[in-house]
Order: C-alpha cells, then sequence, then structure tokens
C-alpha cells in the first residue's frame, strides 16, 4: 500500500506539467478579433495581441495580426503561424464582424466559437461599418488596448440602453429560432474624426445583416423590447421659439417602462400591438415651470408626439430590414400556435403584418428644481 | 522478517525478566535484621552514587537512613526526623500515627520510594521499613505556555511535574466524579502516566479502549507524549493528529467536561487529549471570552484558513498552468505580465517557495527571538524581494505563498498546523499534473480519509461527517453559551445534558 | 457482533442522501438534452416529473417487498424467492448490469473530461485516478461512504446556485404553450427521463441497512425521488428557457454550456468549476454502484464482508473502460445498459412482488429452514 503511494508520487513528481497544460507564460492572448470577407469568398481574420511583457510602468502595447484563410479556422491557423507562442482565443474580449461579412451569414463566422469548449462565450459581438479589420489598428488616447476600448464602449452603451445587452452566447438561441432575429451593436468610424462611435443597432434578417437603427431608434427599439438597462436619454425639442435655441429642448432620463405587447388575428392579417408607458425624469430643461401644471401636462403631450414618432419610425425600418427582433413570431408561437401553424413561412407574412406602437408619457421627477 | 525479531526481542525481555525474577521472588518481604535489609538495598544500589547512608540509634534501636541524595531535601529530612525526636511521646506511637511515615515490607516498593526521592528508615528489629516523604521537587512556575496563549481568561499552564498538573485539574474540577487512574509506563524509567476523566461524563467503553491500550505498552523508558501518542491512536500513517496535545489547564478541564480523557505524563507539561474531532484544532480558548459574533467570525476565518493553506498554491498553479481562462479579463494581462520572465513552470516555482518559507520556519523556531527575528527579516523581505527582481518567481506567487504560510499558522494548535502545511505538498503535485481535475480528486481522497478515519471509535470529522447539526452550534459557529444545552455528541458521553435554562431571570422581569 | 451491525447501519436521511448522490451523476449534464431529444421538445421537464411519480410507485412496491423481507437486501430477497440456483443466477445478472452501468459512468465521465477539459491527458489516467479515489471509498462499510455522500450534497447547491444565473437572461417564451408537444410525446418520453433517474434501485439494497421503521424508511426514500425529481425538473426547465428549441438539439451537454456562456467578477469560465464540482458527483455514483456489485459479489460468494470484492471489480471497470472504442460505440452501449436498467429497475419488483405474494414467501420462513442466519429484528 504504501509502496504503492510512494510510487505514484513519483509518477506525478516526474510528470508534473504533461499533457494539457497551457502556461500562462507562452501563451499569446487574443484580445480582440475581426473577420471580414474578401472579394473572393475568403475570410479575412484581424487579431489584437497585447504586449505581457511591458513592465508596470510603461503602457502596455498591442500588434493586430492579419491572415486569410478558407475557414474562419484556416485564417486563424494560418496567424498562429505568424506568432511566437502558442495563440489562445480564450480570454477574448470584443469580436467585430465587418459589414460585408455580416451580409452573408453571421453563424458561419461564429461556428467557431460555439464548438471549441475553451472560446469565450462572454466576449461582445459587433458589427462595423465597413471592414472590420481597421478598427483593431485605431489608436485612442489613453486607451493603450483598443481591445479595452472597444469594450468599455459597447459596455457604457449596453448601459445607457443604446446597445442590446448581448454577447456570442446571447445572440446563439436568436439566431436559431424563426421567430425571433437578433439585433447587435453597430460601430462605425467618423469621416472627419479617428474615433470609433457606437451609437447604432445592427438589423439582422435572420442570420444576415440587413439594416442599421439610428441612435434614438435603437434606444426606443430597446424600451419596446422592454430591455431598458440603467439608463436611456432622449433630447427632445419642444418648442421652436426660444432664445437662446438651447431653451427649446428637453433632455429627459427614462425612469421606468410599463411595456405590453399584444398579438392577435383578425381577418387573416396580423396585429401586433406594443403600448409602451415611458415615465421619464427631466434632466434638462432651461425653461423651468414644472410646479405649473399645465406646463407639464404640456411638455408629457409633446414629449409622447415625439416619442410615439420615434416608436413609428423604428417599427417601419424594422420591418423594411425583416428583423423581427421583438419577438411577434416568437409570442405567436407561445400563445396561439394555430396561427403560427398556419403562417410558417414566417419571414414572407412578417414585413406586412400590422406592427404598431402606442406610447404614453409621463414626466414624473425632474430633479431638485422646478 | 518483522516476526523474527519480534521473537527475539520478546525472548530477550523474557530473559532479562528471567534474570530480574530469582532475586526479586526470593526476597519479597523485608526481613526484621537490620543488616539483610541494609544488604539488600545496598547490593540493589551498587552502583547508584548517591545513596547515602545515617546511621544512629532510636532509643536504643539501631537504625539507618538511606536516601538518594540527588532526590532529597535535606531540610525535610531534618525536619521530619527532628519533629520525631523531640516529641515527648514514645518514638514508636510517633512513627505509627505520623502521616508521613509510610511503612511498608514489599521490597519492591521500598526500592520505588527510594527512586521517587523518599527516604528509607530502617530500624533493628521491626520488619517495616518506613518511608518518609523528603522528596524534593525543582518545578517551574505554572506559567502561560509560549504556543498557546490567550488574550483573555486563565494564564495557567502546566508544568512538568504530574503532580502539580493533577493539582491544577483537580482544583478547577471539584468533583467526586474525577477519576484518576496511575499507571506506570516504561519498565527502566518507570514514568508515572494517569489518566483523567468524569465518571459521570465519559463513555465507559471509550475509558476502557483507552486504559486498555495504555496497558498494552511495553517499552523501557517514556521519552515524550509523542510517544504514548503514537502507541494508542488508531491509525499512525493518517497525516492528522488524532489526539490533542495542550498545556492549558483550562482547556483540558474543559474537554473532561466534555467527556474526554486526559492523559498526563511526567515530566512533560503537554497534556494529551483524546479522542479528539478535527474542528476542536480549530478552536480556541479565547472564542469563549470574546462576543459571540466576534467568537464565531474567527471560528469561520480559521476554517478558511485551512482550506486557503492546503487550497491555494494547488489553485494558483492549477490556473496559470491549464485553466488562465477563469482568471478576470482585467486581470488576466498583470498576472501574465508577471510570469512572463519566468523560465520554469509554475509547480518548480511553487515548490521553491514554499520550500524557502518552511526553511525560514524550521531555522526561525528554535533560534533565540532576537536572531530568529533577523532570520524572518533576511528570509521574508530579502529573499522575497530579490527573487521577483532576479525573475526566479513571480510575484504573484509570492503573494500567494505568504498567504499560505499566514494561513496556516492560523491553526491554534502546532500539531495540526504541521499536518496542513506537509498537505499542500500532494495537492500542489495533483494541480501541476492533471489542473483542476487533480485537485478535485485529491481534495476527494482527503475528504474520503477524512470520513473514515475515528479516535478510539468516534469519528474524527464529526460533526461534519456524520452531519449532526446540533453540534455544527460549536463548530462553525460559536452559539452564545447559554443556547448550548447540550454537550457535543460526538464522544458519545452519558450525561447529555449541560446545563438547564441559565437566563429564567428574564421570564421573571 | 452487537458493535459490527451497529457499524453497518445508516440513518434515513443518510439513505436519502446516499441515492440521490447515486442517481445524481454523470448523466445529469446531458439529461436536459436526451429528454428533448426523445421527443417531448421544451414539454421534457414534464416528462422528468412524470419520470419521478414513476419512481415512486416503485418505491411503493420496494416497500411492499421490505415488508415482508425487513432485514434482507435485494440479493437475499432473490435467493429466498426463486430459490438457490436461480436466485445466484439472477445475483449474477444484477451483478453484471451494475458493473456495466459502472463501466459506462467511467466511459462517460472520461469523454465529457476530454472534450471540455483535458483533450490530450491519456484516458488510462483519467479513468485510473476516479477508479482508485472510488476504490479508497467502495472499501469501507457503508456509513464512511453514506457520511462522505452527505458531506458532498452540499456541491448540489452549488450547482443549483451556478445554474440560477440563467434566469437573468431566460426567455419564458420557448417553454410556452406548455404541453404542445403532446401527452404521447411527453409520455415517450418519460422513458428517457427515467433512465436519468436509475439509480433507485440502491433503495432495496441499503433498506435493510437502514435504521428506523419501514416507515421513516419509505419517507426518506420519498424525499430523496422529490428531490432529484425536483432539481432534475429545475435544470431541464432553465435549459429550455436559455436556449432555443432549435439550438438545444445542437447542444448535448447544456448545462455545461448554459454555465459557461456567464462570467462572474472573481470569476469567468464558471463551467471549470462546474466540471470540478460534477467530477465528485460522477464518483459518488460510481462508489454507489461499485458498492452494491461488490455487495452482491459477496453475497454470490457466501461473504459478508464486501471489501475484498471491491478490488477486483475496480480492476473489471478499469479495463472495461479503457479498452479502446468510439462515439458511435459508446452510444449503442450506453443505451442498451439504460434499457437494460429500465427492465432492471422497473420491471423486476413487480416480479420480485408478485412471485412473493404468489408462494407466498417470507422472510420468516426463510430463517426457519435456517440457511443465512438472518435475524428477524
Amino acid at each position: 500500500m504504501i509502496k504503492k503511494m510512494i510510487l505514484l508520487l513519483c509518477c506525478l513528481i516526474l510528470m508534473s506539467g504533461c499533457w494539457d497544460s497551457r502556461y500562462l507564460k507562452d501563451t499569446q492572448l487574443i484580445y480582440s478579433g475581426s473577420f471580414d470577407l474578401e472579394e473572393d469568398g475568403q475570410v479575412k481574420t484581424s487579431v489584437s495581441i497585447p504586449r505581457a511583457d511591458t513592465g508596470q510602468d510603461q503602457q502596455a502595447q498591442a500588434r493586430v495580426v492579419t491572415a486569410i484563410g478558407n475557414t474562419v479556422r484556416q485564417s486563424r491557423l494560418r496567424i498562429d503561424q505568424e506568432v511566437s507562442g502558442r495563440l489562445d482565443a480564450a480570454k477574448t474580449r470584443v469580436i467585430l464582424i465587418g459589414e460585408e461579412a455580416a451580409k452573408t451569414d453571421v453563424y458561419s463566422f461564429l461556428d467557431v466559437f460555439y464548438r471549441d469548449p475553451r472560446s469565450p462565450l462572454n466576449a461582445y459581438l459587433a458589427i462595423t461599418s465597413g471592414k472590420a479589420g481597421p478598427y483593431l489598428e485605431v489608436n485612442v488616447e489613453n486607451h493603450p488596448l483598443v481591445s479595452e476600448y472597444l469594450r468599455d464602449l459597447i459596455d457604457a452603451g449596453e448601459q445607457a440602453t443604446i446597445f442590446p445587452v448581448t454577447n456570442i452566447q446571447f445572440v446563439c438561441p436568436i439566431l436559431f429560432d424563426p421567430g425571433q432575429d437578433v439585433i447587435l451593436p453597430y460601430l462605425n468610424i467618423k469621416e472627419d474624426s479617428e474615433d470609433i462611435h457606437g451609437n447604432q443597432i445592427a438589423l439582422f434578417n435572420e442570420r444576415k445583416f440587413s439594416g442599421t437603427l439610428g441612435t434614438e431608434e435603437g434606444t426606443m427599439l430597446l424600451l419596446l423590447m422592454d430591455k431598458l438597462k440603467r439608463t436611456a436619454n432622449f433630447t427632445v425639442k419642444v418648442t421652436d421659439d426660444k432664445y437662446p435655441r438651447v431653451n427649446n429642448f428637453i433632455t429627459v432620463q427614462v425612469a421606468g417602462i410599463e411595456r405590453d405587447l399584444t398579438v392577435v388575428e383578425e381577418a387573416g392579417r396580423i396585429h401586433a400591438d406594443v403600448n409602451l408607458i415611458i415615465k421619464v425624469n427631466a434632466i434638462e430643461y432651461p425653461e423651468d415651470g414644472f410646479a405649473e401644471r399645465e406646463i407639464t401636462v404640456e411638455l408629457n403631450e409633446k414629449l409622447g408626439e415625439h416619442f410615439q414618432d420615434v416608436a413609428n419610425r423604428t417599427m417601419k425600418q424594422l420591418q423594411e430590414a425583416n428583423c423581427d427582433a421583438l419577438g411577434i413570431g416568437r409570442e405567436l408561437m407561445a400563445f396561439q400556435r394555430d396561427v403560427w401553424l398556419r403562417n410558417t413561412n414566417w419571414k414572407e407574412v412578417y414585413p406586412n403584418i400590422e406592427l404598431h406602437a402606442h406610447t404614453k408619457t409621463e414626466i414624473v421627477k425632474h430633479g431638485i428644481i422646478n | 522478517m518483522k516476526r523474527l525479531t519480534r521473537l527475539k526481542l520478546e525472548k530477550g525481555q523474557q530473559s532479562e525478566a528471567n534474570a530480574n525474577s530469582p532475586q526479586q521472588s526470593s526476597s519479597k518481604k523485608t526481613s526484621n535484621l537490620l543488616i539483610k535489609n541494609q544488604d539488600f538495598i545496598e547490593n540493589t544500589f551498587k552502583d547508584a552514587g548517591d545513596l547515602q547512608k545515617r546511621n544512629f540509634k532510636i532509643e536504643d534501636k539501631k537504625a539507618t537512613l538511606y536516601y538518594l541524595s540527588s532526590l532529597t531535601d535535606f531540610k525535610k529530612v531534618e525536619r521530619m526526623l527532628g519533629s520525631a525526636f523531640d516529641s515527648q511521646r514514645s518514638f514508636n506511637s510517633m512513627i505509627e500515627h505520623a502521616a508521613t511515615f509510610v511503612p511498608t515490607n514489599s521490597q519492591n516498593k521500598v526500592i520505588e520510594g527510594l527512586l521517587e526521592g523518599r527516604s528509607l528508615l530502617l530500624i533493628d528489629g521491626v520488619e517495616m521499613i518506613y518511608l518518609l516523604d523528603t522528596g524534593s521537587i525543582i518545578k517551574r512556575d505554572t506559567s502561560e505556555p509560549m504556543n498557546e496563549k490567550v488574550v483573555r481568561g486563565s494564564h495557567e499552564g502546566f508544568v512538568e511535574d504530574l503532580g502539580t498538573n493533577v493539582h491544577l485539574l483537580r482544583r478547577r474540577i471539584s468533583s467526586r466524579q474525577l477519576a484518576i487512574h496511575y499507571y506506570k509506563i516504561g519498565t527502566d524509567t518507570n514514568t508515572s502516566v494517569c489518566i483523567l476523566y468524569m465518571k459521570n461524563i465519559a463513555n465507559p467503553q471509550l475509558v476502557q479502549e483507552i486504559t486498555k491500550r495504555i496497558e498494552s505498552i511495553e517499552m523501557d523508558m517514556t521519552f515524550s507524549p509523542g510517544f504514548i501518542e503514537e502507541f494508542i491512536e488508531d491509525s499512525t500513517f493518517s497525516p492528522f493528529p488524532q489526539v490533542l496535545n495542550t498545556e492549558r489547564p483550562d482547556r483540558t478541564m474543559a474537554a473532561v467536561m466534555d467527556g474526554q480523557v486526559a492523559i498526563m505524563i511526567e515530566g512533560s507539561p503537554t497534556c494529551i487529549i483524546t479522542p479528539i474531532t478535527f474542528f476542536a484544532f480549530y478552536q480556541s480558548p479565547d472564542d469563549y471570552n470574546s462576543r459571540f459574533y466576534v467568537g464565531t467570525f474567527y471560528r469561520m476565518i480559521r476554517i478558511l484558513s485551512f482550506l486557503i493553506a492546503i487550497l491555494l498554491p494547488a489553485i494558483y498553479i492549477a490556473v496559470v498552468g491549464f485553466h488562465f481562462e477563469i482568471i478576470p479579463n482585467d486581470l488576466v494581462l498583470p498576472v501574465k505580465s508577471s510570469v512572463q520572465q519566468i523560465p520554469y513552470p509554475p509547480i518548480v516555482e511553487a515548490i521553491i517557495m514554499e520550500l524557502t518559507i518552511e526553511l525560514i520556519r524550521e531555522a526561525g523556531v528554535r533560534l533565540p527571538s532576537p536572531i530568529g527575528q533577523t532570520i524572518g527579516i533576511v528570509g521574508g523581505l530579502v529573499i522575497g524581494d530579490a527573487i521577483v527582481t532576479a525573475g526566479l518567481v513571480s510575484n504573484v506567487m509570492i503573494i500567494v505563498v505568504a498567504l499560505t504560510a499566514i494561513a496556516a499558522f492560523v491553526v491554534p494548535s502546532t500539531e495540526m498546523n504541521t499536518s496542513v502545511r506537509i498537505l499542500r505538498f500532494p495537492f500542489m503535485f495533483a494541480a501541476a499534473t492533471f489542473g483542476f481535475f487533480g485537485i478535485s480528486f485529491t481534495g476527494m481522497l482527503l475528504l474520503i480519509h477524512l470520513c473514515k478515519l475515528e479516535s478510539f471509535g468516534i469519528p474524527y470529522f464529526s460533526p461534519v461527517a456524520p452531519f449532526q447539526w446540533k453540534d455544527l452550534k460549536d463548530t462553525f459557529l460559536r452559539m452564545p453559551v447559554w443556547l448550548m444545552n447540550l454537550k457535543p455528541t460526538a464522544y458519545k458521553p452519558v450525561k447529555k445534558k449541560q446545563q438547564g435554562y441559565s437566563r429564567r431571570w428574564i421570564k421573571n422581569e | 457482533m452487537n458493535n459490527q451491525n451497529q457499524k453497518n447501519t445508516i440513518t434515513p436521511s443518510q439513505l436519502a442522501l446516499f441515492v440521490i448522490q447515486t442517481q445524481v451523476g454523470v448523466g445529469v449534464l446531458s439529461m436536459p438534452f436526451s429528454v428533448f431529444d426523445a421527443g417531448a421538445k421544451t414539454d421534457g421537464w414534464i416528462s422528468i416529473l412524470l419520470a419521478g411519480l414513476v419512481v415512486q410507485i416503485i418505491i411503493f412496491v420496494y416497500m411492499f417487498i421490505s415488508k415482508r423481507y425487513p432485514t434482507s437486501n435485494l440479493y437475499l430477497i432473490l435467493e429466498s424467492v426463486f430459490g438457490k440456483w436461480l436466485g445466484k443466477f439472477l445475483i449474477l445478472i444484477h451483478v453484471v448490469y451494475f458493473i456495466s452501468v459502472g463501466v459506462i459512468i467511467l466511459i462517460l465521465f472520461s469523454s465529457i473530461l476530454t472534450v471540455w477539459a483535458f483533450p490530450s491527458t491519456p484516458q488510462f489516467f483519467k479513468v485510473g485516478i476516479a477508479v482508485f479515489t472510488a476504490w479508497y471509498l467502495a472499501k469501507e462499510n457503508v456509513r464512511v461512504i453514506a457520511r462522505f455522500h452527505v458531506i458532498v450534497s452540499v456541491l448540489l447547491v452549488i450547482v443549483i446556485l451556478l445554474t440560477v444565473t440563467a434566469f437573468t437572461h431566460a426567455e419564458f417564451r420557448y417553454v410556452l404553450p406548455i404541453g404542445h408537444t403532446g401527452i404521447t410525446n411527453i409520455i415517450l418520453s418519460a422513458k428517457a427521463a427515467t433512465l436519468s433517474l436509475l439509480g433507485f434501485e440502491l433503495f432495496i439494497i441499503l433498506f435493510a441497512k437502514t435504521e428506523g421503521t419501514l416507515k421513516t424508511k419509505v419517507k426518506a426514500a420519498t424525499i430523496a425521488n422529490v428531490t432529484v425529481t425536483l432539481i432534475y425538473a429545475y435544470l431541464a426547465f432553465t435549459c429550455y428557457i436559455f436556449f432555443s428549441p432549435e439550438e438545444i438539439g445542437l447542444v448535448p451537454e447544456p448545462i455545461l454550456y448554459l454555465i459557461k456562456s456567464f462570467s462572474f467578477i472573481v470569476l469567468e469560465r464558471t463551467d471549470l468549476i462546474f466540471l470540478t464540482v460534477w467530477m465528485v458527483s460522477v464518483l459518488t455514483s460510481f462508489v454507489g454502484y461499485l458498492y452494491i456489485a461488490s455487495l452482491g459479489t459477496a453475497i454470490l460468494f457466501n461473504k459478508t464482508n464486501h471489501s475484498p470484492f471491491v478490488w477486483g471489480i475496480c480492476l473489471i471497470t478499469f479495463l472495461f473502460s479503457v479498452s479502446p472504442h468510439n462515439v458511435l460505440r459508446i452510444g449503442e452501449i450506453s443505451e442498451l445498459i439504460s434499457n437494460i436498467g429500465g427492465v432492471f429497475s422497473f420491471i423486476f419488483p413487480f416480479v420480485i412482488l408478485a412471485v412473493a405474494l404468489l408462494f407466498k414467501r417470507k422472510e420468516s420462513n426463510e430463517s426457519k429452514t435456517g440457511k443465512k442466519g438472518v435475524s428477524s429484528t
């Protein structure tokens, strides 16, 4: 017994560090990656790898490596050949997919992540306007690592209800669901500046990128989906004649929403109605006067008009992009299965259904002055 | 092979016994002739240079006083003889009534008495030999033991003298139920060993078992409590100590009152308490002297420290060597840059650091405290800093090792402390070979071992295995004393109740 | 003798946790998938509840059997009901079945580890270490095993806590409308669900070793069954609301996958933590089967102590599970064995009870003929 134990112990000591060990010091960590489609249909993958040997005082640096391959995995294996040490994607924070690539089939680029047990399923996913590769090479001041910058950008967007809360895994059930469509953050680089802007939402028709929503509409969509995060801000023009111009506007913050989605079939047509009550805090209104009831009522009305307007635009754009982000199809499946079974060609039915939003707005707080 | 040597040993012992026996058996009783008795004593102690002999006369009878000068207090001899001679009454009646004059006619007792420091008074024509209790005792104060200090509570500690120790305990438990049994262990050294327990609390089967094991010890000397421990414990190959060593009378008393048995040995201030459970090692008398929140909190910290001490280096090795994915995103780059330049695998790094810490400890522990501190500073600060700068060990490793070392020293008991420090090495090797898989299975082996381990039939890991909900009150937690009405069931006490409702006064108000 | 008996009994709560730990094992990771795949789709959790009901019926059958044989375990009952030779043969079949379940557990265990975390560690070691650890525990008496199983039950709580995070991203519409797959599908899938509940046959083996009246034993068994059924139904439900019905068909170990997509501030890749905890569950269920298999072998050889046989059985399971095999064959074998398991666990109790009732076999008759010397207390 004891001899056996000793033998076992010897084996353990001698074989220490075999088989599955992957030393952190020998790996090159991918912090962010991007996928683009070449003209001939090949995949171009870029990855950003931070340099770890910089001391604490120095600023961290990253290098970007690019390779082209027939598949995502092949291109990554080719990157591995260019990089010293073992390439590891387990700590990837952001995956960017270029517009062109996303227009084909976004799942094809993600399959490699779903299949690998070590892949970062909690990495952020975003679509970029134009090629995604250049986004990794942007130099951002105060943010030496573009990967961390992108992550913080998307995170801040999520908190402000500009982007949907998502990661690689969260989109997967929706990609497979015939009654729902994915929405993802959409990043772009303004022509006049070097900075990356993240304020739009990419709409998908099944697995294909099919359109974008602006900031206001995007936030409204998330509200209509009942996905309010920490804050959501709107600046609305309520008058035209005030001086200075600033006084014409009110900035409100959404404090709470009540949403109700009803889907009914009437006379062969599917009616989907979203009732949304938005409760807002006024966080800036130089004209003041919340003490008077009339002014508040008037503002409520004006805000309500505006929001209704935005909501209508949002719904229209959704149907144009054939993106069922609200999950109307899923709603039918869950509550009116017979209707769903009659409309299995959902993607053809959806653009023509009666999709309407009805908003009501209330100012509930106005800061510490009237 | 083993059996052969054992046989030989047995034979040797037998022959020894045979050599001794004729002398003993032929003259079991003392004679009433002074000369014969003198001969017997002088022959027995032929080579004892410190045997002293005084001849004098008592009421015209020849008398001789023998004593071992090394063990005898001369003043006591003077006083005793003086008080006997000064009295006006007849010497015989004096001797008969004096409590300090113990008559005996057994030669064995005479020899034993002499060896214990008594003086022998031989009187011509009297068969009895009188033993005078004149032993000199050199003892130190019952000062607080260095390695079991408490902030508040009793500051008394056991000393090397068995009598004093029993006295300390007797004074704390003034009960007629306190049983004290003396044994002699060591065929040559004749060391006194005594076991103490409460007759109405301790489980009789348990006491019987302990007595049996102590009686079966056969050895020519008893050097330290460690000997007794290894002779009586159930599994010697377990890494866990199965008896509790303490130098504190209050702790001993509490244990005895819980139905445990205390074993004390002449010449050692350490008292062995058995049977014991794992969690008893994580209790300190201090817990009961502070508020119960505080006591509970520190008890939890101690149990957490056990986990840290055995698992932390292993987890670090597994994470850095196998599963770095579980490091949070923002931490992975600092950790990576810290291990980047280390030339060898994490296990080697960990072993270097762990061995360094053990070296520092072992070097410092037996040195006088000023030098010990210097070692600590040189070892801890200088080596710690230099080894990182030199790029031999990463600074995260230093943090891990330092935390582990501190966590290992949190255990109030030295024995458990050493066990814990040894236990982390198998975990480290398992982690280096199999990652989390190795840690999981080593942990299970350890847990299985703890479940199997029994000390004197008492499950070692009680009250967790077997699970005793009620006993958790005094294991992980330290509930207010008035809530603990029953004694812990682990030691199977005969008397289960500990107290009634001591806060009756609440109702009366 | 009295002392010996005392050491070989367990309390009713230990019985409950012992069986729970044996039931929850290697199958828990894939259970939501297999029930889904069997046809119940997102109504799989109802199938699991139904399966729990079926198991409860079996427990009552056990109760009736146990009433006639209060101090005998399954093997002794078999011998006494079917006579010596047929009984021995049936014991042998049971033992072989339990051993093959052990082999399947080990194969699935190492293949999941290979896929999820340790692709290149040799199977020899993965299985070897598991078998060694199991041997170390299974050779002890039932009381020690029960103690261990009770402690590690804490880990079940961790499993549940880890999966709670899924509710932050749940889509309840995936499981609606409840029951849309139809009664037949749900009932058919209940078969797959009962297979994931296998392990409850331990009750009839451990009843004799449990202290207390038959009523408390059955109560403990019922509590165990309800707990396991609810845990399984909960896990399945969680998976069904997290994955869309179309995705879950692609994910054979949905629970791990679900946990993998969440990260905490101090930890990422929680699935690795989960896997570490799950290994303990696998080991406990393996030990459960190892114990009953060795107990059966001991009775086959008319011995009372099972420890010497654990060695041999460990060796057999080890050799079989490291022998070369591929994914398809594993699937085939595991399906075969779970089907056999269905027969053993669901049909056998009825047969035993029927024969015992028909021939009016009872334990007291047995001791009169003075064979095993089982004393009725």
